[in-house]
């Protein structure tokens, strides 16, 4: 049975040229025909009915098919028009032109002579949703950036708020420990003065005593009393005495001393900003860590210039303070660690400016950009959560300051916090 | 069962023998269309089981991540073929020999690429269908992946075989350090054809 393709041809919505090996067109269906917007085209030279051809790209591929007996492609996505044909979608497509994916193969004559055979595929309704696809997909991508970095923000709210309500926690275990141990301190002490008066009248008795009893010349009463001293040991006694009610004296003066600090340190006025003298907070903070530096051996080198009264949250920034010694403290060598303090006040650019400086291991320049985000922690698993200089970024950025870093690999670090004495609004 | 063992031997030498051939015609018609040497390594066979992708990795002879370009194939024999482009292979350099630019674009670059992707399968498929006298036709080639070794792009993929025959072919071009693995793959149920093929052969012999 004998059929007439013709119809298929001239009906299919598809180009199809056939050329012969010197590219003259033998024959264009009524795609390519409708495309061109011409009649026959029949006899003419390939490129110069479609200019548009790149010729040497074009009669390569033509060779290559001839001498490897394949089929050549091309796709709309790296070569979206090789014909000038307009769009199959006018209205709703997104360009003027038709994309194309062209495949060349070879054919023969009704004589046996190779001929080359072009399609050409309408691909514009794929690319137009591939496109649409594309859009959708970057539209996607920034909503899914956007989502993660406030994400990132929420999670970093969320801790600089579960931080300030632990440090509200501390601050108030400490202000009602400070206030329970002050009671029993209001009696302690000047009982303690009173019982060193005492101690000081009842030496001086006996002093008087003894006097006495040596200008009476009664020989057996200074006997018998050198006898008893000897017996009850009474000048260990009086110096025992003595020095043990300094001594209490003296720890009393201390416990009252780091109540004052821990008072200072926990002024529990937090969520209002107030008035404050930072060199205040300094000295009650390493007075609180006093036990830690000296466990780690580590020296202090205060040098704590004038500064004005700064209107400031005391409890966050003596926070911060605490956080940067903490550092220090872990990054010096046990025994070999300076710890330097500054503070002072530059009024050209009306800030104060205090530096925390240490002759540690440093941080390592892979690090510094990450130091102050939340959870990095080059210490070991477990032994540190990674939030101390995270938490001491926020308070002073809360401040509108700023913590700049200067830090050399086993030459120690050196922080520096400027605060505008605008404080906070 | 030995008799079983023999022939499958048999069977295998034989298409073997056959990918030889092929690849004889093939390097030597590529040679003349890129007017430079090819060379190519003798073609080896590997069954692939799909729950076992990675395996791939102990029998190729290439296994490095590179550009992974595809191609299916359908007539007599049905299947795709993979062709893993080095990653410092440097075939841009066949661009003029191609017709285009010495400096191609990005999307000339793939498209280049793709062609050569395309006249590597076509070489090798052609070569084979002439030896055991057969049609094969060709889809258009697509990227698979722009860096990816082959085994890795298995394992990630949910797989529609159980086992396949994946016959490796490697490529070089010396004179522009051209170097590329090529892998004529078929789903187990479609190698019956092949082996029917081969199985003639041996019947003539």
């Amino acid at each position: 049975m004998s059929l007439n393709f013709d119809p298929v041809v001239n009906n299919i919505s598809m180009g199809v040229i056939v050329v012969d090996l010197t590219c003259i067109i033998r024959y264009a269906n009524p795609f390519v025909c409708d495309c061109h917007q011409a009649g026959s085209l029949a006899g003419k030279s390939l490129f110069d009915t479609f200019p548009e051809l790149p010729r040497r790209w074009m009669e390569k591929r033509i060779e290559s098919v001839v001498m490897l007996q394949n089929t050549s492609f091309t796709s709309w996505q790296q070569r979206p028009q090789l014909f000038n044909f307009p769009s199959s979608r006018p209205i709703t497509g997104a360009t003027g032109f038709m994309y194309q994916s062209c495949s060349f193969f070879r054919v023969k004559d009704a004589t046996g002579q190779p001929l080359i055979c072009i399609t050409i595929e309408d691909s514009t309704a794929t690319a137009v949703a591939h496109g649409r696809l594309r859009q959708a997909a970057v539209k996607l991508e920034k909503e899914r950036r956007y989502q993660k970095d406030l994400n990132k923000k929420l999670e970093t709210a969320q801790h600089q708020l579960l931080q300030s309500a632990k440090l509200a926690s501390i601050g108030q275990l400490a202000a009602g420990i400070a206030h329970e141990i002050n009671n029993p301190l209001a009696f302690i002490k000047p009982n303690l003065i009173a019982l060193q008066d005492a101690a000081g009248r009842l030496e001086t008795l006996f002093n008087g005593y003894s006097q006495l009893i040596q200008q009476s010349g009664d020989s057996r009463l200074i006997n018998a009393m050198n006898a008893l001293n000897e017996k009850m040991d009474v000048e260990v006694i009086r110096e025992d005495v003595r020095d043990t009610v300094d001594e209490v004296l003296e720890g009393t003066v201390r416990i009252e001393s780091i109540v004052g600090s821990l008072k200072d340190f926990s002024k529990l006025n937090q969520n209002e900003h107030q008035q404050a003298d930072l060199n205040a907070g300094i000295r009650s903070t390493l007075s609180i860590m006093r036990a830690e530096l000296e466990k780690a051996f580590v020296k202090v080198q205060s040098d704590l210039g004038e500064l004005p009264l700064l209107n400031c949250y005391p409890v966050q920034l003596n926070q911060v303070f605490m956080n940067m010694i903490t550092n220090s403290i872990h990054a010096v060598t046990p025994g070999k660690g300076i710890l330097a303090i500054r503070s002072g006040f530059d009024a050209s650019k009306n800030e104060i400016q205090i530096t925390v400086a240490d002759n540690g291991c440093g941080i390592a320049p892979e690090h510094q950009g990450r130091i102050f985000d939340p959870f990095f922690t080059t210490r070991e698993v477990g032994s540190g959560a990674g939030l101390g200089l995270s938490v001491a970024y926020g308070n002073v950025a809360g401040h509108n300051g700023e913590i700049h870093l200067k830090s050399a690999p086993n030459e120690g670090t050196v922080f520096t916090i400027s605060l505008p004495l605008a404080g906070v609004s | 069962m030995n008799e079983m063992t023999e022939r499958e031997a048999m069977r295998r030498d034989a298409l073997q023998e056959v990918l030889n051939i092929s690849m004889g015609q093939a390097a030597n018609n590529l040679a003349q269309l890129i007017d430079t040497r090819v060379h190519l390594s003798i073609p080896r066979l590997h069954w692939v089981h799909s729950k076992h992708p990675e395996k791939l990795n102990e029998t190729l002879a290439v296994i490095d991540a590179g550009a992974l370009m595809r191609q299916s194939f359908r007539g007599d024999l049905r299947g795709e073929v993979i062709v893993s482009f080095d990653e410092q292979s440097r075939h841009h350099l066949l661009a003029e020999c191609l017709g285009y630019r010495a400096s191609p674009s990005l999307a000339e670059c793939h498209e280049l690429t793709l062609e050569i992707t395309n006249i590597l399968a076509g070489a090798c498929l052609k070569g084979l269908a002439e030896q055991l006298e057969i049609e094969i036709h060709f889809g258009p080639p697509s990227i698979l992946s722009a860096h990816s070794s082959v085994t890795d792009y298995l394992s990630r993929q949910p797989l529609p075989w159980t086992d396949a025959l994946f016959m490796e072919i490697r490529f070089t071009v010396e004179s522009i350090s051209m170097g590329t693995d090529l892998l004529i793959c078929m789903p187990g149920e479609y190698t019956n054809r092949i082996f029917a093929l081969i199985d003639e052969l041996l019947g003539d012999v």
